[in-house]
């Protein structure tokens, strides 16, 4: 009782204490708030991909067995599916005979010159663009798809009755049921796995910063009402209950904003494609005992790491002392980033079919390899910055330099540690601008094969299979609108397929919409044979282009929160230092050197970062496309591309903070010096 | 420049000056509280001016305004015939770190650094050689008895070691004028004497000018003459 009325007190504290003490709070709970949000989101990649592959699996049927006679089945074909402007949309021809079951989605199945599509496929027919399409439809669209019967949120799909004169022959294996079956829980590729931890933690990570420097804000003026109550006559144990006191109210607003952020957040990640996945807002639902752990843990592990941050701090009524250690590279953040890449490598062996077995443990290997790296690498970045200030501070060439890489060497500063967090940023710019690198030419994107620059920019392939001769259907291509030439080539390096069939080139004017006038020519004309060789040089870079924007949209996003962190923690370290400050300033430190100090505070673990973080990018990389026996795509330019933007990030929010070196430095302080 | 510094330091051998220092009317308040209401002072070179008072009396805030740390809402402050608040910020900051000198009552060194770095950094701020400033510095805290924490920082050192460094850092480039506030309030009295010894000693053998801010009579006792302040204003003064 006695403690629960101490933390009522605390409460009160924090929440009069003005203006700052509030906005410290808000912040504080807010960067939680971020951090709860982001880790609903982990939670829910289970249950959404388990979703996903759940409404996969039961739109895919189950085939009767080839023994059973026929009566009672759906007959579905798909030879229909096409690609429009570089997205695939497949299309199934539909055919039920006697009580045929339906696919999900749809209310019953489409009758001849009937069609259902997808709500995004319908738009798209009555867009503007839809005129390209629409002769690949062949039939009325007489009804929309349902969610049920989609794997996500503006996917192109459809469901078309199968014409009369369609030659029942051509129609697949007949489908007894559409119902949902027990099955694999995800379909996630070890690259799409390994790419999305990389996405959460590199989310995290700033997110991270921004809490450890909210809960670091107006350190010193808190301390000191923590000593005021000392005197009062609290004990160093109530102290502490009320400093946690104010970290758990945080923490308790964080659990509340969450929700919101986590139901827009959801909505968001739901209008991205992610190397080829989407999913529905609702299928991002953390467990309930997720949430539990989360909402019940928040609180508990604010006022842990209170607790743990206060543990060398010797709160006593005269004052508030700090037990200070000799600072070594403390080997434990070495050996964590030595475990995550072995871990990492180990993973990395891991095939696709076995994530897809019903345990977790491929997937929790590899998000724990990340984080043990990535947490080893951020440790290991202030500690190199302290070895490095030691040497800069014993050479010590300019007052500057003296009096700021003491400063670093003596105690890392908030801002060195956000810095350090650069680190992390560049190493997972790296790991994801690789990947994606190597996902996309992985789905056969042309202009990644070497071969594909020395052909021209709109030159088109079309192709046949099983040996069927369509090289009349592919000369009636001539005839499209915006085709130059038609050249007609027995094979072509289409990488490693090598099948036997008519093989074209097809010279276009460049204009997409040739490419989709191609398509419809070829989708009806070639008898209903498959076309398994219909791709644009410019549909693999557009996908490039998407894949790359959204990367950029990512860092920029993780800079700009860094940038906020960076820029909290510089003015706020000064105006904590505003009494040494005030004491150089007496001296006859002119402000000059003393802003240049603070430009070397956070230049030095810069520097450590850079070199540490695209380093271990680099042997990431390496690592992982060596594991799976791929040639090494090392993503120097965007590796070079981030650095710049980074150090031009820190420089600048440096510079933005430079004028509170003028208002810390005000003598006033010293009248009671 | 510093080697003017050290022209200067020789030529102090010989006070005593005219008035260095003059303070006239000056006027000071921090919100509704005033801190001086009129008080004018003079300081001539080589002596050491005690400023007495009770606490809240303005000594500090008189101590500040002679150092041209904090500007008078009103009067002004002559140093060596240029009002203080005619000069830049600049030029106002080159003058305290090469003709003055400060010591606290803390100490107030910078915590990062090492003791030899502290009393090393305004002969390095005024232009001199790394090696050169550090072999000055080391030979200050020998005069002043603490070479053995040269390269402690200031956490590792004891208040009266501390406050010699301080002292070093004070008198190491020579300045004409040391302003020293409380120097020996954190101090017991063995180590106050110490150190009050040591600064006035050495003050008095470069002709430094020592304006001492305290509330001890002992501490007093080493200057020649002793100002007091009651009110913001000038109470009596005592001595030659």
């Amino acid at each position: 009782m006695r403690s629960i009325r101490l933390a009522g007190l605390g409460v009160r504290m924090a929440l009069s204490g003005g203006r700052a003490s509030l906005t410290r709070m808000a912040l504080m709970a807010l960067s939680l708030a971020i951090g709860v949000a982001l880790l609903l989101g982990a939670l829910s990649v289970g249950p959404a991909t388990g979703a996903r592959r759940a409404r996969d699996v039961a739109r895919g049927g189950q085939v009767a067995q080839p023994s059973a006679p026929i009566q009672d089945v759906t007959f579905r074909w798909g030879g229909a599916s096409t690609r429009f402007e570089g997205v695939a949309i497949p299309l199934f021809l539909l055919r039920g005979v006697g009580n045929a079951p339906v696919p999900p989605g749809i209310p019953a199945l489409p009758r001849p010159g009937e069609a259902y599509v997808s709500p995004a496929l319908a738009a798209l027919l009555d867009g503007p663009d839809g005129v390209l399409l629409r002769p690949r439809i062949p039939g009325n669209v007489v009804g929309t798809i349902g969610d049920e019967g989609l794997l996500f949120d503006g996917e192109l799909y459809g469901y078309v009755g199968a014409p009369a004169s369609f030659p029942a022959a051509r129609l697949a294996i007949p489908e007894v049921s559409f119902a949902a079956v027990e099955g694999p829980t995800s379909d996630l590729t070890f690259t799409a796995l390994l790419i999305l931890c990389v996405f959460v933690l590199g989310l995290l990570l700033p997110v991270g910063l921004l809490i450890v420097t909210t809960t670091r804000l107006s350190a010193a003026t808190r301390e000191a009402r923590l000593a005021a109550v000392r005197l009062a006559g609290a004990t160093q144990s109530q102290v502490r209950l009320l400093a946690a006191a104010e970290s758990a109210l945080a923490s308790v607003v964080a659990s509340v904003v969450a929700w919101p952020l986590f139901l827009l957040g959801r909505i968001v990640v739901s209008k991205f494609t992610i190397f080829g996945y989407r999913w529905f807002p609702g299928d991002f639902a953390p467990p309930p005992v997720g949430i539990l752990a989360l909402l019940l843990g928040l609180p508990l592990f604010t006022v842990l790491v209170t607790t743990l941050g206060m543990r060398r701090l010797i709160v006593s009524p005269l004052g508030v002392a700090r037990r200070t250690r000799r600072h070594r590279l403390v080997p434990l953040w070495p050996a964590l980033l030595v475990i995550g890449l072995l871990g990492l490598a180990g993973s990395s062996a891991f095939s696709d079919a076995a994530l897809r077995l019903p345990t977790p443990l491929p997937g929790v290997l590899l998000a724990g390899s990340l984080t043990l790296l990535l947490a080893g690498l951020a440790g290991t970045v202030p500690a190199l910055g302290r070895f490095g200030a030691k040497a800069l501070a014993r050479w010590g060439p300019t007052p500057s330099v003296l009096l700021g890489a003491r400063r670093l060497e003596s105690e890392p500063t908030s801002a060195s540690r956000v810095v350090a967090g650069v680190t992390v940023l560049l190493a997972l710019v790296g790991m994801a601008q690789a990947l994606a690198l190597s996902a996309l030419s992985g789905t056969s994107s042309i202009e990644m094969r070497p071969w594909a620059s020395a052909l021209p920019a709109a030159t088109v392939f079309v192709s046949s299979i099983n040996g069927h001769d369509r090289s009349g259907a592919f000369e009636v291509l001539r005839t499209v609108p915006g085709v130059r030439s038609v050249s007609m080539r027995s094979r072509i390096p289409t990488g490693g397929h090598g099948r036997a069939g008519s093989r074209a080139e097809v010279l276009t004017d460049g204009d997409p919409a040739t490419v989709e006038r191609i398509r419809n020519e070829l989708a009806w004309v070639a008898d209903a044979e498959t076309l398994d060789e219909l791709r644009a040089s410019y549909g693999g870079s557009k996908e490039a282009l998407r894949t790359s924007r959204m990367m950029n949209f990512v860092t920029v996003l993780v800079l700009l929160v860094t940038a906020a962190s960076l820029l909290v923690s510089t003015v706020d370290g000064m105006m904590e230092r505003r009494r040494p400050m005030a004491v150089l300033s007496a001296i006859g430190v002119p402000l000059s050197v003393m802003r240049r100090s603070v430009f070397v505070q956070i230049a030095i673990p810069l520097a450590a970062a850079l070199v540490l973080g695209v380093a271990s990018s680099l042997v990431v990389v390496a690592l992982l496309f060596r594991a799976n026996g791929e040639t090494v795509v090392y993503p120097f330019g965007p590796l070079a591309l981030t650095a710049a933007a980074v150090s031009v990030m820190v420089v600048l929010v440096t510079a933005i903070a430079l004028p509170w070196a003028s208002v810390a430095r005000r003598p006033e302080l010293l009248r009671n010096a | 420049m510093i080697e003017i510094g050290i022209e200067w330091s020789e030529a102090r051998i010989a006070p005593p000056e005219g008035a260095l220092l003059v303070a006239t009317d000056l006027h000071k308040r921090f919100g509704r509280s005033t801190a001086l209401a009129g008080l004018s002072v003079e300081v001539r070179g080589g002596e050491v001016v005690a400023v007495l008072g009770p606490s809240g009396s303005g000594k500090s805030t008189l101590l500040l305004c002679l150092a041209g740390i904090i500007p008078p809402d009103q009067g002004e402050v002559v140093y060596r015939g240029r009002t203080l608040a005619s000069l830049s910020d600049a030029n106002l900051t080159k003058l305290r770190r090469d003709e003055f000198g400060f010591v606290f009552q803390f100490g107030q060194l910078v915590p990062e650094l090492t003791a030899v770095d502290n009393v090393s950094l305004p002969l390095r701020l005024a232009g001199l050689r790394r090696r050169d400033a550090t072999t000055r510095a080391r030979e200050w805290l020998v005069r002043l008895d603490v070479e053995e924490v040269a390269d402690q920082r200031a956490g590792e050192m004891s208040g009266g070691q501390a406050q010699r460094v301080a002292v070093a850092r004070a008198l190491v480039t020579g300045p004409r004028v040391v302003f020293a506030d409380e120097p020996t309030g954190s101090l017991d009295s063995l180590n106050g004497e110490l150190v009050m010894d040591l600064m006035v000693g050495a003050a008095r053998d470069q002709g430094t000018t020592v304006v001492l801010v305290t509330h001890e009579a002992r501490v007093a006792a080493y200057a020649d003459r002793e100002i007091v302040v009651r009110d913001g204003s000038l109470a009596a003064t005592a001595g030659s």
